[in-house]
Order: C-alpha cells, then sequence, then structure tokens
C-alpha cells in the first residue's frame, strides 16, 4: 500500500501549547514547521521527462507552478510555429527566462536552447509572479516567445497582518452556487444488510430509517447532543 | 443559540489508488486493496456496528474516493478479495500447525486464526462483499457523514494551469460520490488536503459547502483568522474550511513521538512472509512469485532492528485504549481552555488516512473505537462538519493560502526532479482534450474513444504515482502507470483525429480501466 503521505512523520518535538488568544483576541495555534525542503537549482532540470508530448501540443506561454513560499517551476512547450517565428532573423539565438515580481523584472535567467523548464528559487513570499520566455540574438536583439505567462502568487509562509474581521451568516439551507442543488440521481439498490446481533441498518427487512424515528426502535443515536 | 461547547472532529479519508490489473490475480500493486478491505475497512465497518450496538454516541466524518469506490464496487475485484480470505484462512491452518511447540508465537497465530474467521463472515454473511451500500447505510443512519473527494485524487494547485482539469476532477468526483452513494455530498476531500485562492468557486459551483486544509492553510490566511484551526471560516464562494489540528495530528502520525510508535504495538514491517522457506508461502502469494507481506506479524515493535519481542495482542489493544484516553483528555483539556472565550464551539479537527487505522497501526481500530467510547464517557462531543454548520451558521470570512498537508506544507512531493514531467505533460494532454469537449462529440465510437481518453487523463492525474516517484517506493510501477494512461490518451485522440479508432483496441482499454460508468465529456469544461 502506497505510504502515508501526510507530513507529521518528522522530527519529535514538544507537545504544542493550547491556541490562546494573543493580540486584540485573535487566537493563534502553532502550526508545522513549513521550512522549505531544499529547492531544486535549475540545472537539475534540463533532461527530459519520460513522458514526451507529440509536437503538436505547445503552449503559447510559460506557466507557472508553486512549489513552496520561495519556488516557482515554470515550464513551456511552445508551439513550433511560435518558436521559428521568434527565432527568424536572430544568428545563434540563446533563451532568456525573464522573471517579474508585480510590474518589476526580478531577474533574467540564461537557459539552454532546448530547456522546457527549471525552477527558481529565492523568491520573496506572498509576491506575485510572471514569467516570458526571449531568445536573444548575438547582435543583442531580443524576441518574445509567445506571451508572458499568467500571475502567480507565492504563499505567505507567516500569519497576515491583516486583523480586519468580517463575519457572514450562511445558513445550510441557503444554495452557494446561487442555482438549485442538483438533484441526486437515484439511489442504487442496496442489498439488504440483516444480521440478528446487529442493529437494523436502513436496508435491513423491516427496519425503519432515520426519519422514522430509529433511536426509539433501538437504532444508534446520533452523536449530536 | 446554545451555550459553547468543546468538540473533537474526527475524520477519515479512505483513499487508494485504481489499481485493477484484470489479467493477474496476483498482481502486487492490487494486493493494496485486498489488504485494505481485510486490514482497514472491514474492522472499521465492524467497530462502527459494535458502537451502534452498544448506543454509543458516533459521529464520524469520512471520505470515500472514486478510485477506491470503484474497485470496491468492481465484482472481478470483490471476487479477488474473497478468494484472499480463503487463502488467508488456509495461511492460518498451517500457521497454528507450525508453531504448535512455541506458545507464545502459537497464540498470535490462533488470534489470527480467530480474526480471519470474523472477517470472512463479516465479508460473506454480514456485508456480501458490497462494502459501498454498508457506508450508505451508516450514513443513512447517521453515524457517519461522508465527503466526496478528487475524481482520480489529483493534486489540484498542480493542475491549476488547466481549469478544466480541476473541475473535472472535482465535478467527476461529486457526481461518481452522488451515483454510488445514492446522495449527493455536502463536503469534499481535497486530494492532499492542496488547496489554491480561486479552488473554493469550483467547490461552490458543485455545491461542497466544506472542505479540509492543512493548519497553515488557514491560519495564514487573509486576513487573520480570529479563532485561527479552532473553527472553520468561510472562504469568498462561502465554502466553509476546517484546518488540520497540528497537535492530534501529531500525536496519531508522527513515527517518533506518536502513539503507533509504543513498543508494545505490532511491527509493521517484521512478516512471515520474509521469514517462512519460500515453498511454504505459494499458497499464498503463487508459485514462481516473489516474497511478499502476508499479515502474518508476529513481533511487536520493540526497538529498531530484527531481533524483536513476540507480540501480544492483550496489552496492545489495552494500550490503545489508555492511548485513547489520553488523546480525548488532551481535546478536552484543549477545548475546555478555550471555551470561555470563544462564541462558539471550539474544535480539535482531527483528520487522518483511513488506512494507518489496521495497515499500518495494526491496533488502530481498536483506538478509534475507543475515542468514541471515552469521548461519550468523558462528555465530548464528536461532530462533523454538517453538524457543526448547522449549530453555528456564522464564521469569519477569509482567503485561506496555497498549502497540501504534505512535506513542509507545499507541493514538493509532487513536484520534484524526479516528477515534474507529469504536471507538464497532464497540462498538454488537458490543451488536447478541450477542443473536444467544446464540440461536444459524445456520439459513436469516436465518442466513446474521447470519453476513454479523458478516463486515461483523469488516472494520470492521480497524486499517487507522483507521490511515490518522490518517495523512491515502487517508482517503475508508478512511472508505467503514468506513462501507459498518457499513452493511451494520445492514442485515442490520434485515432479520433484520424478517424481510425479501432473497436477491439478501444474495448480493451474500456475493459482495463473500468471506472467512472457515467463520466460524459461534458465534464471537461472550464
Amino acid at each position: 500500500m502506497p505510504t502515508p503521505r501526510s507530513a507529521g512523520t518528522v522530527t519529535p518535538r514538544r507537545a504544542p501549547a493550547p491556541g490562546r488568544p494573543v493580540e486584540e483576541g485573535f487566537f493563534e495555534a502553532p502550526t508545522a514547521p513549513r521550512r522549505p525542503r531544499r529547492a531544486p537549482s535549475t540545472a537539475e532540470r534540463f533532461e527530459p521527462g519520460p513522458f514526451a508530448l507529440p509536437r503538436e501540443v505547445g503552449t503559447d506561454a510559460p506557466v507557472l507552478l508553486v512549489r513552496d513560499p520561495t519556488t516557482l517551476f515554470v515550464f513551456w512547450d511552445f508551439r513550433r510555429e511560435l518558436e521559428r517565428g521568434a527565432a527568424l532573423g536572430l544568428r545563434e539565438p540563446r533563451l532568456l527566462l525573464r522573471l517579474h515580481r508585480g510590474p518589476d523584472l526580478d531577474r533574467t535567467l540564461e537557459l539552454p536552447l532546448a530547456a522546457r523548464s527549471t525552477y527558481v528559487t529565492g523568491l520573496i513570499s506572498g509576491q506575485e509572479y510572471t514569467a516570458e520566455v526571449l531568445l536573444l540574438g548575438r547582435d543583442g536583439w531580443t524576441r518574445p516567445v509567445g506571451f508572458r505567462s499568467a500571475v502567480r502568487r507565492l504563499p505567505p509562509g507567516r500569519v497576515s497582518a491583516q486583523l480586519e474581521v468580517r463575519m457572514l451568516r450562511l445558513p445550510w439551507s441557503e444554495p452557494l452556487s446561487g442555482e438549485p442543488v442538483p438533484s441526486a440521481p437515484s439511489a442504487p439498490r442496496h442489498e439488504p444488510l440483516d444480521s440478528p446481533r446487529r442493529v437494523p441498518l436502513p436496508t435491513s427487512p423491516g427496519a425503519r430509517g432515520p426519519a422514522g424515528g430509529s433511536d426509539q426502535s433501538g437504532g444508534p443515536r446520533s452523536g449530536r447532543n | 443559540m446554545r451555550r459553547p461547547r468543546g468538540a473533537l472532529l474526527l475524520v477519515l479519508h479512505a483513499h487508494l489508488p485504481y489499481v485493477r490489473h484484470p489479467d493477474d490475480e496476483d498482481h502486487l500493486e492490487e494486493e493494496w486493496l485486498r489488504e485494505a478491505v481485510l486490514e482497514c475497512y472491514l474492522p472499521l465497518l465492524d467497530l462502527l456496528e459494535r458502537l451502534a450496538d452498544d448506543r454509543v454516541p458516533v459521529r464520524l466524518t469520512l471520505s470515500l474516493t472514486p478510485t477506491l469506490v470503484a474497485m470496491l464496487e468492481d465484482p472481478l475485484l470483490r471476487g479477488r478479495i474473497g478468494r484472499r480470505i480463503e487463502r488467508q484462512q488456509a495461511l492460518a491452518e498451517r500457521e497454528v500447525r507450525r508453531t504448535r511447540d512455541d506458545p507464545s508465537l502459537h497464540a498470535v497465530a490462533r488470534f489470527y486464526q480467530e480474526r480471519l474467521a470474523r472477517l470472512a463472515r463479516l465479508w460473506t454473511d454480514r456485508y456480501r462483499g458490497e462494502l459501498v451500500p454498508a457506508f450508505a447505510a451508516l450514513r443513512d443512519h447517521g453515524l457517519i457523514e461522508l465527503l466526496a473527494s478528487g475524481a482520480t485524487h489529483g493534486f489540484l494547485p498542480l493542475l491549476r494551469s488547466s481549469p478544466q482539469a480541476v473541475r473535472a476532477q472535482v465535478a467527476v468526483g461529486a457526481s461518481e460520490h452522488a451515483r454510488a452513494l445514492g446522495r449527493r455530498a455536502s463536503g469534499f476531500w481535497l486530494p492532499e488536503c492542496g488547496y489554491y485562492p480561486g479552488l473554493d468557486r469550483v467547490l461552490a459551483d458543485e455545491e461542497l459547502r466544506f472542505t479540509f486544509l492543512d493548519a497553515h492553510g488557514l491560519a495564514d490566511a487573509e486576513p487573520r483568522p480570529l479563532l485561527s484551526v479552532h473553527a472553520p471560516a468561510f472562504t469568498p464562494a462561502g465554502v466553509a474550511v476546517y484546518a488540520r489540528d497540528p497537535e492530534a495530528s501529531e500525536q496519531v502520525w508522527s513515527a517518533e513521538v506518536g502513539y503507533p510508535a509504543d513498543p508494545v504495538y505490532r511491527d509493521f514491517y517484521r512478516d512471515v512472509g520474509w521469514d517462512l522457506p519460500e515453498d511454504a508461502l505459494v499458497p499464498m502469494v503463487g508459485p514462481g512469485r516473489p516474497r511478499r507481506a502476508t499479515g502474518f506479524k508476529y513481533h511487536r515493535i520493540t526497538g529498531r532492528g530484527m531481533d524483536k519481542a513476540v507480540w501480544e495482542p492483550e496489552p496492545a489493544f489495552a494500550r490503545a485504549r489508555a492511548h485513547a484516553r489520553h488523546f480525548v483528555s488532551r481535546v478536552k483539556e484543549r477545548t475546555g481552555a478555550l471555551v470561555e472565550r470563544m462564541e462558539r464551539d471550539p474544535l480539535v479537527v482531527a483528520p487522518y488516512d483511513a488506512e494507518l487505522f489496521g495497515h499500518w497501526w495494526f491496533e488502530g481500530p481498536a483506538f478509534l473505537e475507543a475515542v468514541f467510547r471515552e469521548a461519550a464517557a468523558a462528555g465530548l462531543a464528536v461532530v462533523t462538519p454538517g453538524d457543526d454548520l448547522q449549530a453555528w451558521p456564522e464564521a469569519q470570512v477569509v482567503s485561506p493560502v496555497e498549502s497540501s498537508w504534505g512535506e513542509h506544507g507545499h507541493a514538493s512531493m509532487w513536484l520534484d526532479p524526479v516528477n515534474d514531467w507529469i504536471p507538464q505533460a497532464l497540462h498538454g494532454c488537458a490543451q488536447l482534450l478541450a477542443p473536444f469537449a467544446r464540440l461536444q462529440r459524445e456520439t459513436g465510437i469516436e465518442g466513446r474513444a474521447l470519453v476513454q481518453a479523458f478516463r486515461e487523463l483523469l488516472l494520470a492525474q492521480s497524486s499517487d504515482f507522483a507521490f511515490i516517484l518522490r518517495s523512491g517506493t515502487v517508482t517503475a510501477y508508478a512511472r508505467a502507470r503514468v506513462q501507459s494512461h498518457l499513452s493511451a490518451f494520445l492514442e485515442l485522440v490520434r485515432a479520433v483525429r484520424t478517424r481510425t479508432v479501432d473497436p477491439l483496441r478501444l474495448q480493451s482499454l474500456e475493459r482495463r480501466d473500468a471506472l467512472f460508468p457515467a463520466l460524459t465529456l461534458s465534464q471537461f469544461r472550464e
């Protein structure tokens, strides 16, 4: 069976103290350590993976995925005509990845021409980033390949300093989507679960369901009280 | 409105990836299902019914993932589970004979023999090999609240570059739950607790009213949640998010300081499958098959290394009850300290993989049963999210942050140089499928081929395979599974494009990957 994947099988720590109110009535809870795993270096990522997509599959822009609060994984696989168009007229083109933090250029990475992905490490948690791929010719001209990526915001990695409290009352009966609640399909036929020892379950012969007052008829009680 | 009281919200997440190998009854990975049924799901149903018989209040929150439900419904796999029980019972008989000159081992062998006889009666007589209706019946009777989950347990933060893929995981997961269990779920278990801002809208569109995050997913939300992880908050889309309690997690999960590390408990790793001569294992593992675990384990944890003391059932189960008493007393103590300062019930939210209880921690089901008994005795309420939200419909509105319950709380288990080719390939395949979904081509053999391609893409999205590649266990299997589903996907899409769908090949894929009978291409939409 696959091993459990939840974090928590980690180094021993003292039992955390129970939550306690801190500033202005806010409670806090000790959360698990969130130190990111060692982020891969960019050099680790230029080998092609074990599955290659056909060349007609391609994207118009690089894609950013959040690995941890200071690391983004950027990948791209532009359609061939986009790559050809960008390279047209450039001599000995090289590949550049530009990463922007908000409206500002954060860094430019030069990568092998065949690269299709990279990890960008040492970023600032909580900030918004975008990326674009360019080709740089020997004469210094650059030309973008496709469009800039969608914006990705890194998780903050700490509790928020915003202390505004806005409450919402949302009765259980009120739909979330503003649309009628989808109806359930017809119930599958359940075989009866009968046993002289066990409590009668709803599908047992002669048993009454919860709405019929199962508590009085010997059925299990809800934990609600 | 009643006065607040402390409450425990206990959640089990029951999940296995789709491991079905029709051509090989003794397939090693298919064994995961049989182990989980015998060691986890049957004991869980058994303990829930026993508690109900004893009039102990039970409110358990339980997710059953669509891949697990599909396997539990599968007649081929159900038949194999029945035969596995028979083989286990035959091995038990031989073990009772083999150990007759060693009283301590013999007592354990007899324990297994009796346990297997009980499990056989439950499987055959009580549930008739159908566990899905049994869980639905317990839900209908008010013992459990069932949650839906992602169709194939896709890790949604890494699928978000393809909104259709995220929506499909949620929509197919919700509709499969309703199909198999007869009613739509109100809550959704996010695979790996993987969340990103905006995912709440997708859940709300499916009328999924609540979900679960790891502690920092809520604790780091903006604005800061007033009650931290001790109460749910509403997302901007109105979905209630509950956060995992760090202490309750560590008490059960931690390999170092958690309850399961107690040396009196049964050791997971030492098994007669590694100790007995190979010919003695043939009836269990099949001829010419490599050794494997059999479930017959005679030793307790004792310490590191192979020199281990013999396991004794009674002291081990007594320790599980003592640990349950401690667990409940800590929840009561902690919520008791909060109750005077909160205007709603303070909660301890304790989610665990269901397979921890019985498989990894053999005495785990006894612990769970004792938690309910001890909570009842101590006057500690055990509630589900539905109970909680109906009693306390008001909560703070916050925006939870991108997070997971994996190592270090983010995506590094599923996004690493060993497995980052997977999200790239999944993104490309989603791009390929999208135009067909927009055209709504669902009829005829090409429509069938596209639906099967969609099924293969969903299977390739399973978070389990990327996790295995990163954790370094059965990596060859995981890699082959992802490659196989992606290859089948591309093959089918190419065949549709060139109008060369081979009916026999299509039928063979439909038989191999035979889940989600109601799947439609319209579920792959933005």
